[in-house]
């Protein structure tokens, strides 16, 4: 599923990077179309011109043959239309010269030729065209030819300068054109190929987050059955410890109490030590079926811990007296103090608290054959909110290495060297206390040596009430 | 102490003679039945104190437990103490049905002491 959500953001970034490419291109190809049309349109503008400029400069040529032809026939004929003829001619000649001076002043160049060039020529022609109608002379003729010659010379340059530029001219225009049209297809194709890419992506990223989502429905699936399963198991458990402890426990008690009913009686002194072993045998045997209900209980959450006064040295002193019997059995010495400390009560579940002492205490006597148990307290914090206790069962005994010491507080721990101080106990004792005692918000632990002895501690948080509620 | 006449309801033949036993040992007479219908039917004015099991064939011991107290009303008789037996650990349902008190098997000697110490009449004032 990983490679399917990675490929699904690749596809992302990729479809949006060629989005960003053609959409980059499309306005940077529109931007060239849009310039290059508007620099067509600007130079179709001056090719009009020079059509114009053509157009005019014919047009004056042909009044300045009018002006000839007139003078020449008015010299031949005298005929007053002729001079008539002239007179109109030279008018309009003058205005069409005027007219095409103003229509070329943009441009420089011709500009020049037609003020340096033309004008005098037409200035000189018109002159001695005035001067032939008057004399009307050979001589006056040929200087009418003359000037009309040097006119047309420089009309004919202009004319020639002008088509020059309108060639130049026209060649922009197809380059402009041309140029135009390219941008505006490979803008377009952008286009398409822009909106094909779109209309694919999106597509794709439909059929991806459809499976996506195909996949996540099917993983919680899968996670509800799995959590079901789970739970079934966990109630199949309890419901196993429950059933089988009940089930156990009446036979339990049938076996306790009759063993204990026979070692009331004197059986003789043989008999007597087989029932009493009967009866110790089964009294383990329910202790380990009560630990084992308590294990059940305390992994279920079922057990809440009590928060009532206790005399904390009273409690130090059951235990003592309790183990008392068994330490006098194995010659050993119980001792123990409670720091001064000590707020005479504070407030914690006393039934836990003496069940892990007397666990720890047991084990010690268990283990230890020479030398002494010792049973204490101190102080370890004191503040407004609460008093930490520390309780330690000290031993004089077998001690514990330190691989076992690792696992001693395991439910049912493999034991590593062959001390047997595991081994002895429930499998169940220690870890049971260690519940507790973390249930009390508190730690435990052992320090030991082999061969010199150990202390088990705990510690734990309680409330101090020192005045009788 | 033979004045007392404790009733034991119970199922299985091996608790019934260990009961039985164990309130011998300690010197009382003891009947005993193996149904709640028979405990109902069997307890009356001579019934000093009845231990009852929990788990019986029939109706279990909490609703024998009821059925007794209904009748003790209507035959306005005086309560009689009823302790639970039993291998079961619901210490409350059995008080709210109508028990006095519990003990959870196995019930060593001393145990069936305490309890029959804490219910049974005192000598001086036994009727």
């Amino acid at each position: 599923m990983q490679t399917k959500l990675y490929g699904h953001d690749v596809t992302m970034r990729w479809t949006f990077f060629s989005l960003l490419l053609i959409a980059g291109l499309s306005v940077a190809f529109g931007s060239v179309a849009v310039v290059f049309g508007w620099h067509q349109d600007i130079a179709s503008n001056w090719v009009h011109h020079n059509l114009l400029v053509l157009y005019k400069e014919t047009e004056l040529l042909s009044t300045a043959q009018d002006i000839n032809i007139s003078t020449r026939g008015y010299v031949l004929t005298k005929n007053p239309k002729f001079l008539q003829q002239f007179k109109d001619a030279t008018r309009c000649l003058s205005r069409q010269a005027e007219e095409l001076t103003t229509l070329i002043a943009v441009n420089p160049k011709q500009h020049h030729m037609i003020t340096a060039e033309v004008q005098p020529s037409l200035q000189a022609f018109l002159h001695a065209s005035q001067e032939l109608s008057i004399i009307g002379d050979t001589d006056a003729a040929m200087a009418q030819k003359a000037a009309m010659d040097a006119l047309r010379k420089g009309l004919n340059d202009l004319v020639l300068e002008e088509e020059r530029s309108l060639s130049e001219r026209q060649n922009d225009v197809a380059m402009f054109t041309k140029v135009f049209w390219i941008a505006l297809v490979v803008q377009l194709l952008g286009g398409c190929a822009l909106l094909v890419t779109v209309f694919r992506s999106l597509r794709q990223y439909q059929t991806e987050s459809h499976e996506k989502l195909l996949q996540l429905q099917r993983a919680r699936d899968e996670a509800i059955v799995a959590r079901e399963i789970a739970e079934e198991a966990l109630e199949t458990k309890k419901r196993f410890l429950s059933t089988v402890s009940h089930e156990v426990r009446t036979p339990m008690a049938g076996v306790i109490g009759l063993t204990e009913i026979l070692s009331l009686q004197d059986l003789g002194t043989e008999n007597n030590a087989t029932v009493k072993a009967a009866f110790d045998s089964s009294a383990r045997l329910l202790q380990i079926l009560n630990d084992m209900l308590e294990a059940g209980r305390l992994e279920s959450g079922k057990v809440a811990l009590e928060n009532r006064r206790f005399p904390v040295r009273a409690v130090l002193g059951d235990v003592r007296q309790l183990i008392t019997p068994d330490a006098v059995k194995k010659q050993l010495s119980v001792t123990g103090f409670c720091d001064d400390k000590i707020p005479e009560y504070v407030s914690g579940d006393e039934l836990r608290v003496r069940q892990v002492l007397l666990n720890l205490a047991f084990n010690a006597v268990k283990f230890t054959d020479s030398g002494h148990v010792e049973v204490s307290a101190s102080l370890k914090e004191s503040t407004d909110e609460k008093t930490v206790i520390r309780f330690f069962v000290t031993d004089t005994g077998v001690g514990i290495s330190a691989a076992d010491q690792e696992n001693i507080f395991h439910p049912f721990a493999q034991v590593l060297d062959t001390t047997k101080r595991v081994q002895g106990g429930t499998g169940l004792g220690l870890p049971i206390a260690k519940e507790l005692v973390q249930l009390m918000g508190g730690q435990i632990g052992v320090m030991s040596e082999p061969g010199s002895g150990s202390t088990f501690w705990f510690e734990a948080p309680f409330i101090a009430g020192n005045c009788k509620l | 102490m033979s004045d007392f006449r404790i009733l034991v309801v119970e199922d299985d033949p091996v608790m019934r003679m260990l009961t039985q036993k164990q309130l011998s040992i300690l010197g009382y007479t003891s009947d005993v039945v193996g149904t709640g219908e028979e405990a109902v039917a069997r307890d009356g004015a001579d019934i000093t104190l009845i231990f009852m099991d929990i788990g019986l064939p029939g109706i279990d011991g909490i609703h024998a437990t009821r059925l007794i107290r209904e009748q003790e009303l209507k035959e306005q008789r005086k309560r009689t103490p009823i302790v639970a037996l039993t291998a079961h650990s619901n210490k409350q349902d059995c008080l709210l049905a109508g028990m006095d008190d519990f003990l959870q098997k196995p019930a060593r000697l001393a145990d069936i002491q305490r309890i029959l110490d804490s219910w049974l009449p005192n000598r001086e004032n036994s009727s």
